[in-house]
């Protein structure tokens, strides 16, 4: 849905870092990224790695309900 | 018993403890995960949520968010004189935001001068249509109750102890083998960069076919890391970790 705030496993911050990381994604070596992000366990690095952004998706679809405010 | 700091800064710390045991290391360890108090978002009280993350999941993702804490002038709640929450004991945030935009833990308007949270983490998406307003307070307390009062993660190691023995032929397989690139052939012989560095994998004993390396953990210094997650600087809560392991052992002593 959208990044979690924190890794599962460890308990540091992972969602401060997630917005950089989808800029520079494509351009960059995945790898590159997250190190230079100062993301060093594997436990962090597939919370950034593996999440899929549904958000927008949500947003739209909860929308219809919604009156304009 | 000995520390030496290899590195510190604002948000982490690296250093050495000599002459220690291993149940000690590990107790220190917990101690710095579980006991250290720090501020988290305990109470949300929602007066719009139209977003479309539920009132519970919104809750827990501001609970998650680190708060700059300062030990010295805060109490733990039920611990605290007043009646029913003061500026001594909890820190009450207001958030109000309307759609289209992302709403960040930047948003958060603080009561407190010094207290805020940790900048840039995304809490929600907002639709044109969505629009939040809430109170929340933080308060202290430890992740012996709840992961989000967790001021740091912790990690150590057994201080790597690398021997050569006369029997190496500087072939090089062991150096080819090393992941971390700590050994080196210099001047036809075979040395160790770093031994810090190592992490104890022993590939290196395994590629070598004279048996002439040896790799072991010394189990009584321990390399330690110190993440903050934000809350709190590294040093302080190492410091604050002893003096609660202090505080433990005389309690125990004082039963006894």
């Amino acid at each position: 849905m959208i990044i979690p705030v924190r890794c599962f496993s460890c308990g540091a911050v992972v969602a401060d870092k997630y917005e950089e990381f989808e800029k520079r994604m494509g351009k960059e070596d995945p790898k590159k990224i997250l190190d230079s992000l100062g993301v060093k366990r594997y436990c962090c690095r597939r919370m950034i790695l593996s999440h899929v952004d549904l958000m927008d998706e949500v947003i739209e679809f909860d929308e219809k309900g919604l009156k304009s405010t | 018993m000995e520390i030496d700091v290899l590195s510190s800064d604002d948000r982490s710390l690296r250093f050495i403890l000599k002459d220690g045991n291993p149940s000690l290391a590990n107790a220190l360890r917990r101690v710095m995960t579980s006991e250290v108090p720090v501020l988290a978002i305990e109470d949300v009280e929602f007066i719009e949520n139209s977003s479309s993350l539920y009132d519970e999941v919104l809750a827990h993702r501001l609970g998650l968010i680190p708060i700059k804490t300062d030990l010295s002038v805060l109490n733990f709640r039920d611990e605290c004189k007043c009646e029913s929450g003061c500026p001594s004991c909890q820190v009450e945030f207001t958030l109000k935001k309307k759609g289209p935009a992302i709403v960040y833990s930047d948003d958060l308007k603080s009561t407190s001068k010094t207290m805020k949270p940790l900048p840039g983490i995304p809490l929600v998406k907002l639709g044109k249509k969505q629009a939040i307003e809430l109170k929340a307070t933080a308060v202290l307390g430890t992740a012996k109750e709840h992961a989000k009062w967790q001021p740091a993660v912790v990690g150590y190691k057994y201080y790597p102890r690398i021997t050569i023995s006369e029997r190496c032929t500087r072939c090089g397989d062991c150096v080819e083998a090393c992941p971390r690139k700590i050994l080196v052939v210099k001047k036809d012989k075979l040395t160790v960069t770093d031994e810090k560095e190592c992490i104890l994998c022993r590939a290196c004993m395994d590629a070598c076919g004279e048996e002439a390396i040896t790799v072991e953990g010394d189990d009584k210094t321990f390399i330690y890391e110190v993440e903050s997650t934000g809350g709190l600087e590294p040093i302080e809560i190492a410091t604050r970790s002893c003096d609660i392991l202090m505080g433990k052992a005389q309690e125990l002593a004082s039963r006894l």
